[in-house]
């Protein structure tokens, strides 16, 4: 339903859930700077506000809330940038009280988004800095985590973007150099300029929310988004390695597949997927875990909105080129078709089966509804999608596997 | 119904069956009418503390790591198609984990949860691994156990109770170290096995939108029920309370000093599993949760960031209180946390009206649990213990009442073992 031009809110109806929830959803394109100041605007929006001033009066409120689970992220699709507000909370007829808490928790967004924690046209200091100085710090111990960490030095590795090329949250140089001004300033933009669109699931009354929801001071705004981003298949393979005093090593690979969400040949890229690394039964995990010993992780993915596929497993320092060696192989035997079409079915019915997970899941939910409602794609109906992946035979596995090209190894290398 | 209870729990309008089967293996049903998914998991009462047990005739002590080894082994099938495989035929979803006190099996189905039932069943009640598959788990393994011991938090959290519990095998990882998963031999395995696998010693929880009278006849009727096994006498190891190792440390790769404070009460506590993990949460929640005043000050001044966490571990093995933070002054802030669990002085936090809206709050979250099947079926299991559910957590919240949560956690804090365990930045 459009609140405005650029404003939406739509209702996932259903019956089975004892707790609700909302997304509130930013969409804007990719720029330069937005990814550093959204990702401390991220950081405001969930610590405090002018009606709860203070992170324990915010969350106070959130208590009182029958324990109203409050949280924000970002997260990207090609060029675009989304930066979600998500509240669970308990759906009233679950509660001993005569409270309306759905009422509560959109009074309680309202305040999220309409009053901001700020002195003339800045965020507060004092709670900014303790925001920016912990932002900061998380961007810093993402080295800790060492799967993480080695998947953005891939990122780094395989894009020409820029943007592309680090954390969505950006890097903590560039959070450091953003200041209270800049970061409010980024909020007003995305409360005047960004496509918004709001979700609630659950069993909900809607014409009491939606004229609330008509009553948001939102102003009508236009927006251009690309969901797909492509780039030109290179002919050198980019290769660094990198020490670290860790146990383990990590080796991940980069492939260009140039394969996007709602492409003809998109269900088959989501089999291949599957048959390569998505499952206990898929061919990384059978032969480079349970044949030869060489990995406890070791698992695909793809990126159907950037044309990415990547590989990632934690081995032992010696065994990098073997390892490579037989990850060759299993494309290889993709490529040209030398696997058995029980395991293609079984892949299939796996595939199929966690599409219906999905709908058990409220984000899941919210998730599938933007991808209806915001993108270009032949497959706006599920139910086309899953006919589609059960009509997928050999020679579209072999089709998609002679598209995917290895473009960058990063390898890091631990004393093991 | 034949054979089972029926439960109904008014606050969230759910009913639950329970019922035992002939050859003592526990069942219950979550009905989840609506919901896509089941899920189904069985509990077997073995996990990473039982290294040591007394049979009829031999005290026995096993290699570290031995029941996560085998739950990876309980996957074979004398080297043919394994049984992760047969799952992922009927389109279901197979894993399995290991705890310190128990080892859980489990599968999600869209369909067929029938045959999904048949195959988890199947699984336990036989050993099909050999010396060439336990050989080649042992690489797996290793790089399992490494990619642990790469992740600081997780070094943290075995660190401080490896000084909690020293000499036990708590101060062990649960997948064993890198040497002594090289001792585990092919007998050490099948020992096991024939004295825990035991459907007297297992628990089966199916949380999904199930025809319940159906499922119960099909498992009643399950074939390799037939087979009674022997049902060998086993006494387990108490966890031994040697002294603790007050301060450890080591140096690591990371941004910030990380401390962790663990408590492990004077006396292992013996009932109440249940209401006493409550009480210690929302004593915790109280004095140092989001909503406290304690954390608010320590946050605004930079001590902690949102890594500041706490966990509570009650179950009839043994019990502790973990509380961790990634912090510049690790010294001080162990002091000021020890000294404010202990609550010489009564917290300005302690008040009727924090206290309503944590049990609001802590009801809020076994709802959310309810809507997440395998979180429930977990949940479920984690707090099944002789006379006690998961789903009177809610009664539970209601009755406790402030002073009985304070005079509880006071007690547990002044009269607590305490160790604290740090990493330094390189």
């Amino acid at each position: 339903m459009k609140i405005v031009e650029g404003v939406y809110l739509h209702f996932i109806q259903t019956e089975k859930f004892k707790t609700h929830h909302l997304t509130c959803r930013f969409s804007c394109p990719l720029t330069e700077d937005n990814r550093a100041r959204r990702s401390l605007v991220a950081q405001m929006l969930a610590t405090a506000n002018q009606a709860y001033p203070t992170s324990r009066l915010f969350r106070q409120r959130l208590a009182e809330l029958y324990g109203a689970h409050f949280s924000t992220k970002v997260s990207s699709k090609g060029m675009t940038h989304m930066l979600d507000i998500d509240i669970s909370f308990a759906s009233n007829n679950m509660v001993l009280t005569a409270e309306n808490i759905l009422d509560e928790v959109l009074e309680f967004l309202n305040s999220v988004l309409f009053q901001p924690l700020i002195s003339i046209e800045q965020y507060q200091s004092k709670t900014f800095k303790t925001e920016q100085a912990n932002l900061i710090n998380y961007l810093e111990a993402d080295k800790e985590d060492l799967f993480y960490y080695s998947d953005l030095e891939l990122d780094k590795l395989y894009f020409n973007h820029p943007y592309l090329q680090e954390s969505l949250y950006s890097t903590a140089d560039k959070v450091a150099a953003e200041n209270s001004y800049t970061a409010y300033q980024e909020f007003r933009r995305m409360m005047a300029e960004d496509r918004i669109d709001f979700f609630l699931v659950g069993s909900i009354e809607e014409y009491p929310v939606l004229q609330k929801f008509h009553q948001l001071p939102l102003k009508p705004r236009q927006t251009t988004l690309t969901y797909f981003y492509q780039q030109d298949l290179s002919n050198v393979i980019e290769e660094k390695i990198e020490r670290r005093s860790t146990s383990q090593s990590i080796l991940n690979l980069a492939y260009h597949s140039p394969i996007y969400y709602g492409d003809e040949d998109y269900p088959a890229l989501l089999v291949f997927n599957g048959l390569l690394g998505l499952f206990p039964h898929s061919l990384l995990f059978t032969e480079i875990r349970e044949k030869s010993s060489l990995a406890y992780s070791i698992s695909s993915q793809v990126n159907p909105y950037t044309g990415y596929l990547k590989i990632q497993a934690g081995i032992s320092k010696a065994d990098r080129q073997k390892v490579l060696r037989l990850v060759t192989q299993q494309l290889m035997n993709l490529k040209t078709g030398r696997f058995s079409t029980q395991l293609l079915g079984k892949t299939k019915k796996m595939l199929l089966n966690s599409s219906q997970l999905a709908l058990d899941n409220h984000k899941s939910l919210v998730e599938l509804r933007y991808n209806q409602v915001a993108l270009p794609n032949e497959f706006e109906q599920m139910k086309e999608l899953r006919q589609a992946i059960q009509s997928v035979d050999k020679a579209a596995i072999r089709s998609v596997a002679s598209k995917i090209r290895l473009q960058a190894i990063y390898f890091m290398e631990g004393e093991d | 119904m034949s054979g089972l209870q029926e439960l109904y729990f008014a606050h969230i309008n759910q009913v639950v069956y329970t019922g035992q089967l002939e050859n003592g293996l526990q069942v219950t049903m979550i009905p989840k009418p609506g919901f896509k998914e089941t899920t189904a998991v069985i509990k077997v009462d073995f996990g990473s503390v039982d290294n040591e047990f007394t049979t009829v005739d031999n005290h026995v002590n096993q290699p570290y790591g031995l029941a996560h080894f085998l739950e990876h082994q309980v996957f074979e099938n004398h080297g043919r198609e394994d049984f992760s495989q047969k799952f992922s035929q009927i389109g279901a979803d197979s894993n399995a984990f290991t705890g310190f006190t128990s080892t859980n099996y489990y599968f999600a189905a869209i369909d067929d949860v029938e045959a999904g039932l048949d195959l988890l069943l199947t699984l336990v009640s036989q050993d099909r691994f050999t010396e060439l598959s336990m050989s080649k788990e042992k690489g797996i393994i290793k790089q399992e156990i490494d990619m642990y011991q790469d992740d600081p938090d997780y070094r943290l959290y075995s660190g401080a109770l490896s000084g909690l519990f020293p000499q036990t095998a708590l101060a062990v990882d649960i997948a064993g170290t890198n040497d002594s998963i090289q001792e585990i031999d092919y007998k050490d395995l099948t020992t096991a096995f024939s004295h825990f696998y035991r459907w007297d010693n297992m628990e089966l929880v199916i949380v999904g939108d199930v025809a319940v009278d159906s499922v119960y006849e099909r498992l009643k009727s399950f074939s390799l029920f037939e087979q009674t096994k022997e049902h060998p006498l086993v006494s387990k190891e108490q966890i031994a309370y040697n002294p603790i190792i007050q301060r450890q440390s080591l140096r690591s790769d990371v941004i910030k000093p990380k401390l962790a404070l663990a408590f492990r009460p004077h006396q292992p506590l013996v009932r109440q599993f249940n209401q006493s993990k409550l009480a210690l949460k929302l004593y915790l929640s109280m004095l140092l949760g989001w909503t406290s005043s304690a954390y608010q000050d320590w946050y605004d001044s930079g001590k902690v960031d949102d890594s500041f966490d706490y966990q509570v571990e009650v179950n009839e093995r043994f019990q502790f209180v973990m509380v961790t933070l990634d912090t510049d002054e690790p010294i001080a802030m162990s002091a000021k946390i020890k000294q404010l669990l202990k609550q010489n002085k009564v917290s300005k936090d302690v008040s009727e009206e924090h206290f309503l809206s944590l049990k609001k709050e802590f009801y809020g979250d076994f709802l959310a649990t309810q809507d997440k099947i395998e979180d429930l079926a977990v949940s479920y299991l984690e707090h099944c213990f002789d006379q006690e559910c998961y789903f009177d957590v809610p009664r539970m919240l209601e009755q406790l009442s402030l002073s009985e949560v304070v005079d509880f956690g006071r007690q547990f804090f002044q009269q607590a073992d305490v160790v604290d365990f740090t990493i330094f930045p390189k």
